[in-house]
């Protein structure tokens, strides 16, 4: 009696979770509670940021069984295996390695974004292109570290796009072995916008640049609005088809808004579906860094590049959407202020939040908010476009 | 290398080609509906002041009959009224009009927050 018990005990340890965890399980369970804390506690982007970690938490908690790496690291991915003996989470990532989620995610972003100050300001799309010097910069810089393949590096770089759905969707694509470490570097960095710009904002301009004020942007016909994303969406995608997933989404999310007849349907996209689809993409995302994963030889290296690449693509980006700006700056005579390029790098809306207060230091009568808004979106329909450009080329 | 550089220089390229005739897009409809609207406005002017002089009653009879909740009424008028503390007699609401909602999003987000931040 008592040798059946120990025994029934003895078996129950073995199948436990604990008898199978090892240490590099142990050290990313820690990781996975350092990013909770920093999402409760610090509010670190936690809309993302909790069910990235919980993700990885949960992927990183042995036999628990929703999340099999080795189904998604064989060429080619066998989806009938996957759909029979795929756990929760593996379901969950078709989503992610389809490219369902992102291109969604971007209806709700779409219906989010009002393209007003773009449309009032159509130049602004220039700043929102040069931004995107950040991305190719880090292409090349990714190359020439010689342990990335081109399709690595394309994935790598578009971290300089500012955008974590983008970024997921064209690494989803490109290099789906790197999806854990770049979505976590774009969106950490994306957080850190009002750390990481500030300081290359003061060092390319002056202080009486800085102080310009800018004219008060026209009024925009609700017409315009409406003929804006598709009008937008003709264009785009008949010249770069590679961009129709995202750019097709968002056109239709801000579609939904600018109608005005289909409010339950705009409701929806910015509300409801957005959050839910942000879940399945944080929780499948953060899955993906688990140990089987990362105990890979080179993958610590690669990793800690992507780490250093991400930040040379946000501040490449940064700089060259300024040094646009100082341009605009002299062409129209100062009337341009060329904090608003920093804007162009995307990571709406904070980095036009950042033009405002970095402008409003150096002259508290400054509005520029609305003026960086500009940028902002069009840098949103830049990296879409830029990343539509590396899937083709590098695809 | 050299494959780098390429790829680099055509992306970065292909963004601003695509970019720059975005805006050649927006200047161009933006422009037809002003041209537009600048023809239809000369016309549309003067009929409307027709209509409102020749029939005033059934059209604010109509925005009663959209925004019939006099218990919205009553409570704006008060605030109203507690704002700019005069007595309840110097106040009369004559008419009742909606405004369309042509604030930007970001505007009212600020909005909102300025409003949070005083609670």
């Amino acid at each position: 009696m008592w040798n059946d018990f120990i025994f029934a005990i003895k078996e129950l340890a073995l199948e436990s979770g604990f008898a199978k965890i090892t240490l590099l399980h142990f050290v990313l369970i820690v990781i996975a509670c350092v990013f909770i804390y920093l999402a409760i506690a610090r509010k670190y982007e936690p809309l993302l940021l909790l069910p990235i970690a919980f993700g990885m938490l949960l992927a990183n908690l042995p036999l628990g069984g929703l999340m099999h790496p080795e189904l998604w690291d064989v060429s080619p991915i066998d989806y009938n295996l996957i759909l029979h003996n795929g756990g929760l989470l593996d379901l969950l990532y078709l989503g992610v390695k389809l490219g369902i989620f992102p291109p969604l995610i971007f209806l709700g972003i779409g219906a989010m974004t009002d393209f007003g100050p773009l449309i009032a300001n159509p130049k602004s799309f220039l700043l929102g292109a040069a931004a995107q010097f950040g991305i190719f910069g880090t292409f090349i810089g990714a190359m020439a570290l010689g342990n990335f393949t081109e399709k690595q590096a394309g994935a790598i770089a578009i971290i300089g796009g500012a955008d974590g759905p983008t970024a997921i969707w064209l690494t989803s694509k490109l290099a789906p072995e790197l999806l854990g470490p770049i979505a976590l570097a774009a969106y950490s960095y994306m957080a850190l916008v009002p750390i990481i710009q500030p300081p290359i904002m003061k060092a390319l301009t002056t202080k009486k640049e800085r102080e310009v004020v800018m004219e008060q942007l026209r009024p925009v016909s609700k017409l315009e609005k409406i003929l804006f994303p598709i009008l937008v969406s003709i264009l785009v995608i008949l010249i770069l088809p590679a961009a129709a997933p995202l750019v097709g989404m968002l056109m239709l999310g801000n579609l939904f808004k600018e109608s005005g007849v289909v409010e339950r349907l705009n409701e929806t996209a910015q509300n409801a579906l957005i959050n839910i689809v942000t879940i399945f993409l944080g929780l499948t995302v953060g899955a993906t860094a688990s140990a089987d994963k990362l105990s890979q030889p080179g993958f610590g290296l690669q990793a800690l590049s992507i780490i250093i690449l991400g930040l040379l693509a946000f501040s490449v980006g940064t700089a060259s959407g300024l040094l646009f700006g100082k341009l605009m700056y002299w062409a129209t005579g100062g009337k341009v202020n060329p904090l608003i390029g920093s804007a162009g790098v995307s990571a709406v809306p904070m980095a036009a939040r950042v033009s405002q207060v970095v402008g409003q230091k150096a002259n508290p009568q400054n509005f520029l908010l609305m003026h960086a808004m500009g940028p902002n979106v069009a840098g949103v329909i830049g990296s879409a476009v830029a990343a539509g450009v590396l899937l083709s080329m590098l695809g | 290398m050299d494959r780098a550089f390429n790829v680099a220089l055509v992306g970065i390229i292909v963004v601003f080609i695509v970019l720059v005739l975005i805006i050649l897009l927006i200047k161009l409809y933006s422009s037809l509906i002003t041209w537009a609207g600048k023809n239809k406005g000369n016309t549309a002017k003067k009929t409307t002041i027709e209509t409102k002089e020749s029939n005033p009653v059934s059209e604010s009879n109509h925005v009663m009959s959209v925004d019939n909740n006099m218990e919205i009424v009553a409570v704006i008028t008060a605030a109203v009224m507690a704002c700019m503390q005069g007595s309840s007699s110097s106040l009369r609401v004559r008419s009742i009009k909606r405004i369309g909602h042509t604030t930007p999003i970001w505007n009212i987000a600020g909005r909102n927050e300025q409003i949070l931040s005083k609670i």
